[in-house]
């Protein structure tokens, strides 16, 4: 990913922890990959979290039977602690968009805001093909 | 707030250049949590849980009694290979009811290395067959547990149903220098694959 890419999308990330209340936001590749962090989670936490977020989206998604339809999409996950909450939402084709808060946010404003952002950068979000020259992958996505 | 954008730099040098993600695979209790822990430069994500007598039924512990948990959804750690090399290392659980939370683990991934363990390799065959349906090379570590059968490679080989050309070391999943030993085969393994083999 290029330096102008990767500022792209810091400055989205910006944007939605103008939200009062938000904590942290993290775009990650549907891989369980890192793609960028806000500045108040370190890389090493953010990629840990990357990781966690991917299952957590497969997994949230493999209880749509349980929903009804088990073909229905899947469309936010929403976490909620005693202290606090965790929104994890689609950004693109392969790529999530993860924001944490307060217990003293507003659910609806973090929730449109997220969503406002990834409307407008869908393009942006959407995951590339990652460069490793050396290696090609060996699965598609399944 | 601002944005830090992921290139930002811990420990990772300048220099590093790939960041591959590999899967660790094997079946039930075989090492994979320890595996990813012992190897890992960060903490390590966990997702372990006491087991239930629920699980019990299906969870065949024979070989490890001293066992109490159970991955419920992945294992996560990183470890940088050389200046040139990061791997980001995704534990799938091992049991057969997470197999679907596995097949999504395998989108991203460059390869998998599958621990085995001498005393259940007939165990090892669901999990090299999932690889395989889905093109996913892989190296096989068997993880040496003390007891264990000593077995000739060739041995081990036929009984796996090994290519050739896939792979095959032993470890010790507690131990850092046997267990990078076994991520090298497998990097090196997939670093040799022709692009012919690639396309799929
Ligand atoms: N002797 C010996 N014991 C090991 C080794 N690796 C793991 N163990 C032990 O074997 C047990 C199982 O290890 P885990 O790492 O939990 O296995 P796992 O594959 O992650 O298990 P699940 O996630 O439940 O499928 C633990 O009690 C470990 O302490 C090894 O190389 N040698
Ligand atoms: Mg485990």
């Amino acid at each position: 990913m290029n330096d102008h890419m990767t500022n792209e999308l810091g400055w989205m990330l910006d944007e939605v922890l103008k939200v009062p209340e938000a904590r942290h936001a993290i775009l990650l590749s549907a891989d369980g990959m890192l793609r960028s962090h806000s500045q108040g989670i370190g890389r090493d936490e953010a990629e840990r979290q990357a990781a966690a977020l991917s299952g957590l989206q497969s997994i949230s998604r493999s209880t749509a039977e349980f929903c009804g339809d088990e073909h229905s999409p899947w469309r936010q996950t929403l976490v909620e602690f005693a202290d606090g909450y965790v929104f994890l939402v689609a950004a693109g084709a392969g790529a999530y968009l993860a924001v944490s808060a307060t217990q003293h946010v507003d659910m609806e404003t973090v929730t449109y805001r997220m969503q406002k952002l990834v409307d407008r950068l869908g393009k942006e979000l959407t995951s590339p093909p990652r460069e490793d020259a050396a290696m090609a992958p060996g699965a598609s996505p399944s | 707030m601002g944005s830090a954008p992921v290139s930002d730099q811990v420990y990772l040098s300048d220099s590093v250049r790939a960041a591959v993600k590999i899967l660790v695979v094997g079946h039930f209790a075989v090492g994979k949590t320890t595996f990813v822990g012992t190897l890992s430069e960060i903490r390590p994500l966990r997702t372990e849980e006491i087991m239930t007598q629920a699980g019990a039924h299906v969870d065949d512990l024979a070989g490890s009694p001293e066992k109490t948990t159970t991955t419920v959804a992945m294992d996560f750690g990183r470890i940088t290979l050389n200046d040139h090399l990061v791997l980001y290392l995704f534990g799938a659980p091992g049991q057969k009811r997470f197999t679907r939370l596995w097949k999504d683990m395998m989108y991203g991934a460059l390869g998998a290395l599958v621990l085995a363990d001498t005393r259940r390799l007939d165990a090892s065959f669901d999990i090299m067959g999932l690889l395989e349906e889905h093109g996913m090379p892989y190296a096989v570590a068997v993880n040496q547990f003390e007891g264990a059968p000593l077995f000739p490679e060739e041995e081990i080989r036929e009984a796996l149903d090994l290519l050739p050309e896939t792979p095959l070391v032993t470890c010790d999943a507690r131990e850092a220098g046997s267990s990078t030993k076994a991520l090298i085969s497998l990097v090196e393994y997939l670093q040799t694959r022709t692009p012919a083999q690639e396309q799929r």
